[in-house]
């Protein structure tokens, strides 16, 4: 049985040592392991006090006093202290001391008991103790005469074998115990007594008939005469270890087969690097068969040609600086083909702390490193695409923190901290539209958003360091969800919108110009009309006055030819005032007068009176029977007015240059709540595409320089906002262009 | 000028026509009226008179449609003077088709019929009536001969004026003239009201009002032989 037991697990009996004391503490016994482990013989140390195997400060703690009061108090008394030798060297020491009674129980004396602990375990002293729990305690300790009678019995004793001191003094122990020796008792006896000490291994079995197995140490005391006086007896139980040797083995059978059927693959590595066993998952990864990659230390399925495990990790091990190492490395396999490997190494040690193998698992994670390298190529490809969608942007989270930016929201804001949001408009500048006040952070789009809208918008004035001339964005927040739509933060998008709200407002600009261009391009048409309007009567009147100038300065005309020139002159002056009321009608802009309740026949009067002349001087008939005086619309009088003029142009220039007959009608009809004004003239009418067109600004079917396209589209814009409409349409083959307003009722 | 010209006023507004026929009558004119182009081509088929005095916008004919048909009729062809109130007509046009003179609404009463009297009267003495100095820069000009810068389009004649290839002047402008005919050694020398100016074709429309007696009856007969009767041309050959 004994050589089923591995060297390493079996305590070599040296590490004790074994002193008697008198009831003072003074050595009065020596042994042979005491004087190895101490390094003083018997003759230097009897009759010395023990505190000498103690160290200084352990001294001057009054430790060794205490121990022995102690063991005489309460029978034993373990420490683990430092013990100190004849050289001074120190080690780390297990004290048991036991107290000596004889039957009276008066104190004869202590058996010290010192186990050196460095031996076990020579790195760390507390690692030690977890190591050796105290086995001391259980350690039995009794003392035989030659007889092999037991004349005393530890409380170790008791503890290992059950029987109280009472029941066990007296006995022969080998009865006692009912031992079994590999040799005859007898022989070991007297092997002891010739040499002192015996070791060795003794089946017995305890008070309740139960076997235990012993390391048992015997060693001779002698009395004063140096006679062998009784045998010393220490027994350890290694059942346990024994045990636990029993079970490895089966469990070792079962981690055996879970290694050949694991998953992953896996091999031991002995500590000098070579590969011993390799099981069939890692042979399939790596494409060979096991056998042949056992005892390489597998540089030829390695990249580079290197060893699996360098040196320096196998160092890193094997001195506990590191307690695995993992690394992922391109592998190649039998056929070429590479692969990528995790691997990770862990070393097995013994109970004592010295390593047996390394445990080597490696994962192929290829495909793992493939979906890794397509996902930051993504991760690339969309970073690309965010850095050049030319607008600014922003990841935010809930709290505002900044999870990424691109580079132009870097040029616009610098490089974003983390800014609470409430200071955000103050730190990256951001301004109302009236380019000074700051921005309050619960308009920003990002606050509403965070604040659960689903989409914020607007435009913010930036000045800040970065931007120090300032720039106009148009921001636009979205909300960024997680998978299970809980707001995870937002996406700010931030384009730069400065030169279009620059063109915007020029186009505006421009539009309101046009507008009033057009105006003054009609108002340009007229004017020849108007010249010849006001110049006609300035002639007659001119030519008048020259006439009553010549009678008054000849005499003698008669009063009745001088009162008919002057009549003339009078009636002609009128006409001119007339005109320029007429005139004044429609010459200004109108847009900013109130609206007013306006008698629809003097608006068309005010029109027929700037443009009747040119109508007669142009061979156009003109037919508009008399208008209903009651009928009234609300608006503001010049802009109907400039429709009006605008409608008749339009006919005017439509039919003026016609051979024939050319005649523009004009019709009033208050139908239900509509006023209709229409316009009608026989010229060739509206083809169906100018007829869609109309109404578009700059739409024109008039020779350049005749108009500027803008007669109906304004016109149209005037009568809308006044509630109405412009309508094209054809009655009796005439062109009818109609101005439809809501009529006034009688209440209004 | 004849001591008692007929004259044809042509205007719709009749007021004016009847006043300004009143005042002619009692300088000794024998004034028809009419009161639009047909009306007047009607009665000119009839009567033959000195001059027609037209306003330009008329109901059935215009003025410049008159003037058109009267030029056309050929030599012998009343004079025609123009009367508007407008400044949107072709003025350059009615140069062009053979009118004396166009004047503004309202016209001076005695300055209408001072240019009738003008229109009459022989070039060589209209012609010899030194106006009032002149500041404007000269038309100073060189061309090799008379029908070589006709042909090369430097310019064209008229019977009142020239057009020639100038832009720097306005309407209304008078302007010395000093342009030389090196191989006929003549010249157009005197002053000239400019009629009409075109920046953008750079072409001017010059009416002479006075010629230096060097050169004046050298330009009377050229300008008679050339048998026209634009009294400006309205482009020069080459702009043509």
């Amino acid at each position: 049985m004994s050589e089923g037991f591995a060297p390493t697990l079996a305590t070599p009996v040296r590490d004790y040592a074994a002193y008697t004391l008198n009831p003072q503490g003074f050595v009065s016994g020596w042994n042979s392991g005491a004087a190895a482990m101490m390094g003083f013989n018997a003759g230097e140390v009897l009759g010395t006090h023990f505190s000498r195997f103690f160290s200084e400060s352990e001294r001057s703690a009054e430790k060794p006093e205490r121990l022995v009061r102690l063991a005489s108090a309460s029978g034993s008394a373990d420490y683990v202290g430092h013990g100190v030798r004849k050289n001074c060297s120190h080690f780390t020491s297990h004290v048991t001391i036991t107290a000596l009674r004889d039957n009276n129980a008066v104190l004869l004396g202590f058996v010290s008991i010192v186990r050196d602990l460095s031996l076990k375990a020579p790195s760390d002293y507390s690692k030690a103790r977890e190591t050796s729990p105290v086995p001391v305690v259980h350690d039995a300790l009794l003392v035989r005469d030659l007889n092999s009678r037991i004349t005393f019995w530890s409380q170790g004793a008791q503890m290992l074998y059950q029987w109280t001191a009472k029941e066990a003094l007296g006995h022969i122990s080998h009865d006692l115990f009912r031992t079994t020796s590999p040799v005859p008792i007898e022989k070991i006896t007297e092997h002891t007594q010739q040499s002192a000490t015996w070791d060795g291994r003794l089946i017995q079995h305890r008070k309740d008939g139960s076997v235990v197995i012993v390391e048992s140490h015997w060693e001779v005391q002698s009395d004063e005469s140096g006679g062998v006086c009784a045998i010393l007896q220490l027994d350890r139980d290694v059942s346990r270890d024994l045990t636990a040797y029993k079970r490895l083995g089966q469990s070792r059978q079962r981690l055996s087969e879970a290694f050949e059927h694991a998953v992953i693959g896996l091999a031991l590595v002995a500590p000098d690097g070579r590969w011993i066993r390799i099981n069939g998952t890692l042979a399939s990864i790596l494409g060979y068969a096991p056998d042949e990659l056992i005892g390489s230390d597998l540089s030829q399925v390695t990249q580079n040609g290197e060893a699996c495990l360098n040196e320096d990790e196998r160092r890193a091990l094997l001195d506990g600086k590191m307690d695995f190492h993992r690394t992922e490395k391109l592998y190649i396999r039998k056929n070429g083909e590479s692969l990528w490997g995790a691997m990770t190494v862990s070393l097995v040690r013994d109970a004592l702390a010295h390593p047996l193998y390394f445990i080597v698992q490696i994962l192929d994670v290829t495909e793992s490193r493939k979906a890794a390298q397509s996902l930051a190529d993504q991760r690339s490809l969309l970073q690309a695409i965010v850095e050049n969608i030319g607008h600014a942007l922003f990841v935010v989270d809930t709290t505002g923190a900044v999870l990424f930016f691109n580079g132009i929201a870097r040029d616009l804001f610098g490089d974003p901290g983390f800014i609470p949001l409430e200071k955000v408009p103050e730190v990256y500048g951001l301004y109302q539209e009236d380019q000074r006040t700051h921005f309050d952070y619960r308009d920003l789009p990002l606050w509403q958003v965070l604040n659960g809208a689903s989409l914020a918008e607007g435009d913010i004035w930036v000045l800040n360091e970065t931007t120090p001339k300032g720039a106009w964005i148009h921001v636009v927040t979205r909300p960024l969800l997680n998978s299970d739509d809980s707001l995870r933060g937002a996406i700010v998008v931030a384009r730069d919108v400065t030169s279009e709200r620059k063109m915007q407002i020029e186009m505006e600009w421009n539009r309101a110009q046009t507008a009033t261009n057009a105006r003054l391009s009609a108002l340009g048409m007229l004017a020849g009309s108007i010249a010849h309007e006001i110049s006609n009567p300035l002639a007659i009147i001119h030519a008048g006055a020259t006439n009553v100038l010549e009678m008054a300065e000849k005499g003698g005309a008669p009063l009745s030819v001088i009162a008919t020139n002057a009549g003339h002159l009078v009636h002609t002056a009128e006409r001119i005032a007339k005109i320029i009321a007429s005139l004044r009608h429609v010459s200004r802009e109108g847009n900013s007068d109130t609206f007013g309740n306006a008698a629809i026949h003097q608006i068309i009067g005010h029109a027929l009176e700037l443009w009747g002349q040119r109508l007669t001087k142009a061979s156009i008939t003109l037919d508009c029977r008399p208008i209903d005086r009651s009928i009234e619309v609300r608006c503001r009088e010049v802009q109907i007015s400039q429709i009006m003029l605008n409608l008749l142009q339009n006919a005017f220039d439509a039919i003026e240059t016609r051979d024939g007959k050319k005649i523009i009608i004009i019709e009033v009809s208050a139908k239900s709540s509509w006023l209709e004004v229409s316009v009608l003239d026989n010229g060739p009418g509206f083809t169906p595409e100018a007829k869609r067109q109309a109404m578009n600004p700059f739409f024109t079917t008039k020779p350049v320089g005749k108009g500027t396209g803008l007669g109906l589209s304004i016109s149209n814009a005037i009568a809308v906002e006044h509630g109405g409409r412009i309508e094209i349409s054809e009655r009796d083959g005439q062109t009818c262009v109609s101005l439809l307003l809501p009529l006034l009722t009688k209440n209004e | 000028m004849a001591l008692s010209p007929s004259i044809l006023l042509v205007d719709d507004e009749l007021l004016l026509a009847e006043i300004t026929a009143d005042w002619l009558r009692r300088k000794g004119c024998n004034v028809l009226t009419a009161q639009n182009g047909s009306q007047a081509w009607e009665i000119l088929q009839e009567i033959k008179v000195d001059i027609v005095i037209s306003d330009v916008r008329m109901p059935v004919m215009d003025g410049v449609e008159l003037l058109a048909k009267i030029t056309a009729s050929g030599p012998g062809a009343p004079r025609v003077i123009l009367v508007t109130g407008h400044s949107d007509f072709d003025r350059r046009n009615a140069y062009n088709l053979g009118v004396e003179i166009i004047l503004d609404k309202p016209v001076q009463l005695q300055r209408l019929l001072d240019s009738a009297g003008r229109a009459l009267s022989s070039k060589k003495h209209s012609w010899s009536t030194l106006p009032p100095p002149c500041d404007n820069a000269t038309i100073r000009n060189s061309f090799r001969s008379v029908t070589d810068a006709i042909s090369r389009g430097s310019i064209a004649l008229g019977r009142g004026g020239f057009c020639i290839a100038d832009g720097f002047y306005d309407a209304g402008d008078c302007v010395p003239l000093d342009l030389h005919f090196t191989a006929d050694k003549q010249g157009i020398v005197g002053q000239g009201i400019v009629r009409w100016s075109d920046r953008k074709q750079h072409q001017l429309g010059v009416e002479i009002a006075y010629l230096e007696e060097d050169c004046r009856d050298w330009v009377i007969t050229l300008l008679a032989g050339l048998g026209i009767c634009s009294f400006i041309p309205r482009e020069t050959i080459a702009s043509l």
